[in-house]
């Protein structure tokens, strides 16, 4: 034993093999992390302080794009478009991923075909998506919803050209791709509960009110935090959603923040101007995130 | 071993910056002493579209054999934002087309050359364009780039709803008050078609705005004019029309494909357009349609009349091979190919045979599209006050002009309210 020890602490004076060999099998992904995220992140923290058109020379400007940001009215209104999307739209898709996982968790017929179809608008991309809703919302005699509430006796619902219903119909088509996506999420997470908890409630008596608030949500806390914020954060970059469904409009009630970074950016030739928005949204995603974290780990069951 | 492995790290980052820092040392064509010559050559266009970009490629490569293009396309939506990017990685096409929209964006800040030591080089004659086109492409006196599709933004007029509606079509110097009227009389008409409809741009309201007197800017392009009595006034009209009904709730948030999809499904009676949507619209079975000018009033001249840029890269490393095919492009050789396919309407002023190839024989609709077009370009066609930061203007206004349409706030109060923000972007872009 005396013997190994001395060996080991012989060792420890230089690097051992095998922490050598796990650096340069790790060094191709450093590589890859410092050269395209570390670095343009950096790039993107400098460009905030220039003014830069693209295709021009970039001229140091100082705080002068934070200090416009501070009294531009447009990214205050898509911020408040972004906050309103992320914390409205994930609550409701993660209720209703659950219901729909405690329902395809049961044993009914066909329990696989509706999980399949349940699942298949999240395989489809957000542009597909829009383009697919933008003629079914359409508030004119061809828009296949309006036309199927009119037999309901409603009239048609502007769901697209009205500053009143454009994000609930942003947020209900965001709901309506991701929830077959969160209800796997969710499926995974009950059927990682051992079924000897609901045995043992059903010996006490516990109705399924109980068993759902007593059992069921607390121990599915740990796939509602992961879920909660990887929707979240997702949810603050939505960008192709409102691009092709509305085109951030009518009247900006629709303009996202990445959204307006992108006009700023690629559109209008204000790249300094969208680096330092790009800083500000980076800032608040990572709040919310350390946040969450937070309020996680205070929680522990 | 602290030392191996810093000395390990340190190599691999070299060999790796050395391989990916090797991509940026090829900047546009390259030229060689030894075969063709490569010209890279950057357009927007749809499947029809890129079909006669194509021959024209053939046809300029088998006169010039040491020259070779390679063509660059995207659609129209991301063409420019894609152009840039082009641009600020070194990778910038030699000749590019550029939207009039977006062409003094690009020229102010050096992605276009010169061509004035081009064409007198080669003595290539500049008159074939028609004036208010090269006024587009000058700048400070000299050319910057050729005009391609010079052309008129039309109103459509569907026959077919005209005819069923039983409302005539009205004359070619028609006013806005004969638009509204029409506009009024389809909602009335019990015949379930709008009057009128186009996607929010301030191109579309234009006409409205200078049929009154008004404009977007100044006569120096300094100062921002639509808040003044006669630029709302024109807004104003086609948000009443909006708030009447005349025109679908949906068009304040519509593209321009879903205009075409009702215009051809008889949803709606009119539209603004371009030569693009004359394609679109031809394509349609049993599409009959005309192409008109746009409404006027107190001023006549109010059809939007633009080109577009053909440009030379001032990073390109091939430019006399570039400027070679630019020449065949926007010549005739070019403009005849063009023509045939009717991808735009004849614009050159020296060759009186191509109106003939482009109707082609056929008495298709829009049947009066040569007479209208010539009218428009000699009687009822306005120029646009384009100027560096145009493309952020426009983008700005049209939620403004959303809001307006929607009763919001009247064209008075939202041009009163948001003038010291367009005031800004004037400045900030023309300082």
């Amino acid at each position: 034993m005396s013997q190994k020890t001395y060996q080991i602490s012989n060792r420890t004076k230089g690097l051992k093999p095998e922490y050598i060999a796990a650096m340069l099998f790790l060094l191709p992904n450093i590589i890859g992390f410092a050269i395209f995220t570390l670095w343009p992140m950096i790039y993107s923290l400098l460009l905030g302080f220039m003014d830069w058109g693209l295709i021009n020379q970039a001229s140091f400007v100082g705080v002068a794009n934070y200090q416009e940001i501070l009294h531009d009215s447009i990214f205050w209104i898509s911020l408040k478009n972004t906050v309103l999307y992320s914390f409205v739209k994930v609550p409701i898709n993660l209720i209703l991923s659950l219901l729909l996982a405690i329902l395809l968790n049961k044993k009914i017929h066909g329990r696989n075909f509706f999980r399949t179809i349940s699942f298949l608008p999240s395989v489809c991309s957000s542009v597909s998506v829009a383009i697919i809703w933008k003629p079914l919302l359409e508030s004119t005699k061809n828009g296949l919803v309006n036309h199927f509430l009119s037999y309901l006796g409603i009239s048609a619902i502007p769901f697209l050209s009205s500053t009143l219903w454009s994000m609930p119909s942003v947020i209900g088509v965001g709901i309506w791709k991701e929830l077959g996506f969160f209800m796997i999420i969710y499926l995974a997470g009950l059927q990682g509960i051992p079924s000897m908890y609901y045995e043992a409630a059903e010996i006490d008596g516990a109705n399924a009110k109980v068993k759902f608030f007593h059992i069921t949500l607390p121990l599915i806390a740990p796939t509602t935090f992961f879920a909660f914020v990887t929707s979240l954060i997702g949810s603050f970059q939505i960008f192709d959603l409102t691009s092709v469904l509305t085109d951030g409009g009518p009247a900006n009630s629709t303009n996202t923040l990445v959204m307006y970074i992108y006009q700023n950016g690629f559109k209008w030739f204000r790249m300094g101007y969208a680096s330092a928005l790009a800083l500000i949204l980076f800032i608040i995603i990572f709040i919310v995130t350390i946040t969450q974290n937070q309020i996680s780990n205070n929680n522990a069951y | 071993m602290k030392k191996v492995l810093c000395v390990l790290s340190m190599a691999l980052l070299f060999v790796s910056g050395g391989v990916f820092a090797n991509g940026t040392s090829e900047a546009t064509s390259e030229k060689t002493d030894q075969g063709p010559i490569t010209v890279k050559y950057a357009f927007w266009g749809n499947p029809d579209a890129i079909g006669v970009e194509n021959e024209i490629i053939d046809e300029f490569e088998k006169t010039h054999p040491n020259i070779q293009i390679e063509p660059i396309v995207s659609a129209y939506e991301d063409y420019h934002e894609k152009l840039m990017t082009m641009i600020a990685g070194n990778m910038a096409p030699d000749v590019m087309r550029i939207d009039s929209y977006n062409f003094a964006d690009f020229m102010t800040r050096g992605a276009c050359q010169n061509l004035d030591q081009y064409i007198e080089k080669t003595n290539f004659d500049m008159n074939i364009y028609p004036v208010a086109a090269i006024n587009e492409a000058t700048v400070d006196g000299s050319v910057y780039a050729l005009p391609w599709a010079t052309a008129p933004l039309y109103t459509f007029l569907n026959i077919n709803a005209f005819e069923k509606a039983g409302i005539d079509l009205p004359p070619l110097d028609w006013t806005v008050d004969d638009f509204v009227k029409i506009c009024h009389e389809f909602k009335e008409s019990g015949t379930d078609c709008y009057g009128y409809s186009s996607a929010v741009f301030i191109e579309f309201f234009l006409p409205f705005i200078w049929a009154n007197g008004g404009n977007l800017l100044s006569a120096d392009k300094k100062t921002f004019t639509l808040d003044s009595d006669e630029a709302c006034k024109g807004i104003q009209t086609i948000a009443d029309l909006y708030q009447d009904g005349c025109i679908p709730k949906d068009t304040v948030s519509i593209s321009e494909d879903t205009i075409t999809r009702w215009f051809t499904n008889g949803s709606i009676a009119m539209r603004f357009g371009s030569l693009v949507d004359v394609i679109s619209t031809q394509k349609v079975e049993g599409s009959k349609f005309e192409v008109w000018t746009m409404p006027s009033g107190i001023v006549k001249n109010t059809t939007v009349y633009k080109s577009n840029e053909i440009c030379l890269s001032k990073d390109s490393q091939v430019k006399d091979a570039a400027w070679e095919f630019m020449k065949f492009l926007r010549g005739n050789e070019g403009e005849r190919l063009y023509v045939k396919a009717k991808r735009i309407s004849p614009s050159l002023l020296n060759d009186d045979t191509l109106w003939p190839l482009y109707l082609g024989g056929n008495d298709g609709y829009p049947k009066q599209i040569k007479n209208v077009t010539g009218q428009i370009a000699t009687t009822y066609g306005h120029g646009l006050s384009l100027v560096k930061g145009y493309s952020e203007l426009r983008d700005s206004l049209t939620p403004i002009f959303q809001k307006i349409m929607m009763g919001d706030m009247t064209a008075k109060e939202a041009m009163a309210q948001n003038k010291a923000k367009f005031q800004n972007i004037i400045d900030r872009n023309n300082k």
